[in-house]
């Protein structure tokens, strides 16, 4: 004969059983004594556990609790959803920031490549520059080389 | 307007709506139990107080979100559970076990009911002397009415973990208690 297992025994104690399932136990226990024994040795220390009785009615949170929770209510909408709306802008500021990354990178690196960079040696459009004439020389086209560039950083740059 | 006849679920909806009537609802429904499975765990009035106390406000903090999946009472005893747990651990950082604090009495005991209070006292210091485990699972077992397998919903422990802690717990006790002046025939 299967004895009740210990688990399925406290449970018929507790009258957590289903009915089919408290019926097989309660038809085992009036055919076995040991069974019969033990359910009625977990019954008495069932009941006597029951006397441990806890007085909860002097113990009352109900209004502490209410007033925190108002509190935090109040607090939440005196301060207008900030973390809200952060966590919602975030990805358009990420976004933002990523193109503009993109654009400075990009135009670095197509810089590289650009040919208007570089300034065209000045070709002086001067038909006699005053020097060359105060040197006693005439101007022509085969004194280019004496002809000085003009120093951005004195005559205050291309303007 | 009375709330009779509205259930936790329904009561948890209207407070993710903002209506602070269903929270008072729910405290007034279940804050007894709660406290009484804190006390039980905890063994301090002022601990059980708190932790019931931060339950219902995190229940009011996840009313927004929440979704009636399970039912009210399994969600409420997992907080509860988890909460004692953390307490329990924090205590134990701290240096000082819950295990090694004196039961607080709850009442004196007269005339008749002396002798009860007296069996009561012994299987306060019995159930408190189980392991931690063992412990919440009998609690929950013998003094809230939830059977195996709601317990092992409630800590997410196996159903076959609670079959077992459940089992030892009862053992102990049985053993613990008849070494005592009271003896189980």
């Amino acid at each position: 004969m299967k004895h009740i297992d210990d688990i399925e025994l406290i449970e018929y104690v507790a009258g957590n059983l289903t009915e089919p399932e408290a019926a097989a136990v309660h038809e085992h226990i009036t055919a076995c004594d040991e069974c019969s024994q033990r359910v009625q040795e977990t019954a008495k220390l069932s009941d006597t556990l029951g006397l441990w009785e806890v007085e909860t009615a002097g113990h009352n949170v109900g209004d502490r609790v209410t007033a925190m929770a108002q509190q935090s209510q109040l607090e939440s909408v005196q301060r207008p959803a900030t973390h809200a709306r952060i966590k919602r802008l975030l990805p358009q500021v990420l976004r933002v920031a990523a193109s503009i990354i993109i654009a400075v990178g990009l135009g670095h690196k197509l810089g590289e490549y650009s040919v208007t960079g570089k300034k065209p040696p000045i070709v002086s459009s001067q038909s006699q520059p005053e020097y060359l004439a105060a040197l006693g020389l005439q101007w022509s086209s085969g004194l280019a080389w004496l002809v000085l560039e003009e120093d951005p950083s004195e005559t205050g740059g291309e303007q | 307007m009375t709330t009779e006849g509205t259930t936790d679920e329904e009561l948890m909806l209207k407070l993710g709506r903002q209506d602070m009537s269903a929270l008072g609802e729910l405290v007034q429904r279940h804050q007894q139990r709660v406290l009484g499975l804190a006390f039980r765990t905890l063994g301090k009035w002022d601990l059980a107080e708190d932790v019931t106390q931060e339950a219902f406000l995190r229940v009011h903090r996840a009313a927004g979100d929440y979704k009636p999946k399970a039912k009210f009472t399994t969600w409420l005893y997992r907080i509860v559970v988890n909460l004692c747990l953390d307490e329990r651990r924090r205590q134990a950082r701290g240096g000082t076990s819950l295990d090694d604090v004196p039961l607080e009495a709850q009442t004196e005991p007269e005339g008749d009911v002396a002798e009860k209070e007296e069996i009561a006292q012994l299987v306060r210091t019995a159930v408190h002397g189980l392991p931690e485990r063992q412990r919440i699972a009998l609690v929950l077992h013998r003094y809230d009415g939830l059977s195996h397998g709601e317990i092992a919903e409630v800590t997410g422990w196996t159903v076959s973990a609670v079959e077992s802690l459940l089992v030892r717990a009862y053992a102990n006790l049985r053993q613990k208690l008849s070494k005592m002046k009271y003896s189980v025939e």
